[in-house]
């Protein structure tokens, strides 16, 4: 992983989570500063310019949404947030402020690995195609291939892969979908997602009722899975 | 004297002399047909009917007055006051005689019966306020209640019940002459005031206090001397009769709320009991599992072998002290007086294929799924019914002798069924229904049943559906959920519809 260098800020309160993140990501070869509050990073971010961000959302002094948009403003570096509640509505609305993508605690660091890989290759090269196992995108071509045959995509089908294959590795929401494949008028039709779904898994998957790519975060969205 | 006292003054005396005058003109009718004797009784008749329809007063005035015509007009000789003979001397004697005690008797009767009739009335209005009372159940329906019957039998009135700490409310604002301090310190001291108590009697209204048991429970307050008849005593006699029986059913009903919620809080706390029991049973166990594998692990040194199996128990326990946390705080999250379902349109399928997937990363593969690929959607809280699975499978996994786990799912015309089937050793002969009931570590309890399962319960049942266990034919156990469907799929626009 090409974590070498790279400037990691994590903002959490607790000290033991704090410890085991700034232990497992030092060791990745992070170069990893810490903050405990909201105020501390946002002072920090302003003097320096961080290649990645993980931040708690339940931080003591400032709600975690009003950071991770605070981030955003001034960079475009990846922002990963950790959520201590099953609350997805949270998880949600910190990804529409900006978010790249969350894990909810308590989570294992391989888990967290994978998310951090996932966010990275975003800044990386500009996607143009996806590879996994039999099946490939090739976004320039509008070409989908299922073990080297080439699948038919209507093209809200194409388009709506394409989106999650742009993001591949990463959450998105239902309303990001929806706004980028449909429209910003059809951000409430999440019927529409499903029925996708469930025509695309028909055609890519091995077992379409229980998929390997196209991957559902109930409550959030969806995930195109990246390895 | 006002006018009003002078006309009663007028009238007390022109009745009479009305009705002697009457009386004298049938005397002068009878004159010479009849003896004087007979003459008397047209007088004494005049009496009699005064005494019924005026009373004392007018009836002994009559009663001189008439001697006084029988005299003047009718014993010789006529026209003066003196009388010649001493037997109409006599007569007369008699007459004014026989008139007063005439006159007392007829007073005392009519009295009499208008007191029979008061105290017909007040036993009726003390007897509908009964009725009234043991009909009525909770303080706003008895004090509603009992002003009703209030202002019915005084024509007006003010029941005043205390707050919390003993403050009696305010009185609506058109209560005039409202003594607040009198009725503070009549609640306080639970004695009346008013008119005829011995207290305060200067203050225009009377202030009782309903008895309590220790202390008095509210005050009435009620105008003294409204009622058109009775004395002052009799009103208040009745009022605070009254008061008792308005005391005894607030008292009633106060006993029968604390009753209520005794039981209310002891169902509670047993409850509680049981949720922490359960909570503390089912952390216990990957608990000891993490401190032992972890001291073993610090303490000595262990071939790379065992010491990667003793870290994977940290990390699967772990993972079941996650789950049971998430349990506790749904619970907590479905405890709550408004629970709102985020509900959406959903596919039940995706939602088991996300929790098998989970499993598989895990590296469970004992779970098959059998998914009617034309399952309709429906509007549930995705969140929520993916727990219920992820519940019904961890029990299957931890109960079902580990054998392969089949979830299947059908539609009916009005529900969605699903189901997750074992090949354990079963329920055997356990009450199915009692494994819902929350946190009920009984004989047959097994590890985190009585969590899970519970809230499996509440989130199927929050949804409209159905849950249920049995024994599999063939052996094993089977869990079914049903979920209401919500009428027609909604449709999508554009040139591509759902193929």
């Amino acid at each position: 992983m090409s974590a070498t260098g790279r400037d990691l800020l994590i903002v959490e309160d607790d000290a033991e989570i704090r410890l085991f993140l700034k232990t497992a990501l030092a060791a990745d070869g992070f170069s990893v500063s810490t903050a405990v509050t909201g105020r501390e990073a946002q002072a920090m971010a302003g003097h320096r310019d961080y290649d990645l961000f993980i931040v708690d959302l339940g931080l003591p002094d400032v709600d975690g949404i009003e950071v991770v948009r605070a981030f955003r403003e001034r960079s475009q570096a990846p922002i990963l947030i950790l959520s201590a509640q099953t609350d997805e509505a949270r998880k949600v609305e910190a990804l529409d402020a900006g978010a790249d993508d969350y894990v909810t605690k308590p989570f294992g660091v391989g888990e967290l690995r994978a998310r951090l890989r996932a966010a990275l290759r975003r800044t990386g090269e500009a996607a143009t195609n996806f590879e996994l196992e039999a099946l490939s995108i090739e976004l320039d071509r509008r070409r989908v291939l299922r073990g080297g045959g080439e699948v038919h995509l209507t093209p809200i089908e194409f388009n709506l892969l394409a989106r999650l294959a742009r993001s591949a590795g990463r959450v998105v929401t239902h309303r990001q979908l929806l706004s980028d494949v449909w429209g910003p008028e059809y951000v409430e039709h999440t019927h529409y997602l499903r029925i996708y779904m469930g025509q695309l898994r028909a055609k890519l998957e091995n077992d379409p009722a229980v998929p390997r790519f196209l991957l559902t975060e109930t409550g959030v969205g969806y995930r195109l899975a990246a390895e | 004297m006002s006018d009003t006292g002078t006309l009663a003054v007028l009238k007390s005396v022109l009745r009479p002399a009305v009705l002697v005058a009457l009386a004298t003109l049938a005397a002068w009718g009878m004159d010479g047909a009849s003896s004087l004797a007979s003459q008397a009784m047209a007088y004494l008749l005049a009496v009699v009917f005064s005494a019924f329809r005026h009373g004392r007063r007018d009836s002994i005035l009559a009663a001189f007055l008439g001697v006084a015509a029988l005299n003047f007009f009718f014993v010789p000789p006529r026209h003066t006051f003196s009388v010649e003979n001493s037997d109409y001397g006599f007569t007369l004697l008699a007459l004014l005689v026989v008139s007063i005690v005439v006159s007392g008797l007829a007073t005392r009767l009519k009295e009499e019966t208008v007191q029979a009739r008061r105290r017909e009335r007040r036993a009726r209005e003390l007897h509908a306020l009964a009725d009234m009372l043991a009909a009525a159940e909770g303080e706003p329906v008895l004090a509603a209640c009992s002003l009703e019957a209030l202002r019915g039998a005084f024509g007006s009135g003010m029941l005043l019940l205390p707050d919390a700490q003993g403050r009696l409310s305010e009185p609506a604002p058109e209560a005039v002459a409202f003594d607040g301090k009198a009725a503070q310190w009549v609640f306080d001291q639970a004695c009346a005031v008013g008119p005829a108590t011995g207290y305060w009697p200067e203050l225009p209204r009377w202030y009782v206090p309903l008895p309590g048991d220790v202390k008095s429970l509210g005050v009435l307050a009620v105008p003294a001397g409204l009622r058109d008849s009775g004395t002052l005593a009799e009103d208040l006699e009745h009022l605070q009769a009254f008061a008792r029986q308005v005391g005894l059913a607030l008292q009633r009903d106060q006993l029968s709320r604390r009753a209520r919620e005794a039981t209310l809080a002891a169902r509670t706390e047993a409850l509680r009991n049981a949720l922490l029991a359960s909570i503390s049973h089912d952390m216990r166990t990957p608990l000891a599992a993490i401190l032992g594998a972890a001291s073993t692990l610090s303490s000595q040194t262990l071939p790379a072998a065992e010491q990667k199996q003793l870290l994977h128990s940290i990390e699967d326990e772990a993972r079941r002290m996650t789950a049971t946390a998430e349990n506790v705080l749904q619970l907590a999250r479905l405890s709550a007086d408004h629970v709102s379902l985020r509900r959406d349109w959903e596919s039940i399928g995706e939602i088991i294929g996300t929790v098998i997937g989970r499993q598989r990363r895990r590296g469970e593969h004992r779970i098959a799924a059998r998914i009617d690929e034309n399952l309709p959607l429906t509007r549930i809280d995705a969140v929520l019914v993916e727990q219920v699975l992820s519940n019904l499978i961890e029990n299957a996994l931890a109960h079902g002798g580990g054998g392969e786990i089949e979830i299947s799912t059908h539609a009916l015309d009005d529900r969605i069924v699903v189901t997750v089937a074992d090949r354990g050793p079963g329920l055997g002969d356990l009450d199915p229904a009692q494994l819902f009931v929350r946190f009920q570590p009984g004989p047959g309890a097994r590890r985190g049943t009585g969590l899970g399962l519970a809230i499996c319960k509440a989130i199927v049942e929050l949804h409209g559906g159905t849950i249920g266990a049995a024994n599999r034919p063939g052996g094993g156990a089977v869990f079914e959920f049903t979920l209401p469907r919500a009428g027609d799929e909604p449709m999508v626009d554009g040139a591509e519809g759902r193929k």
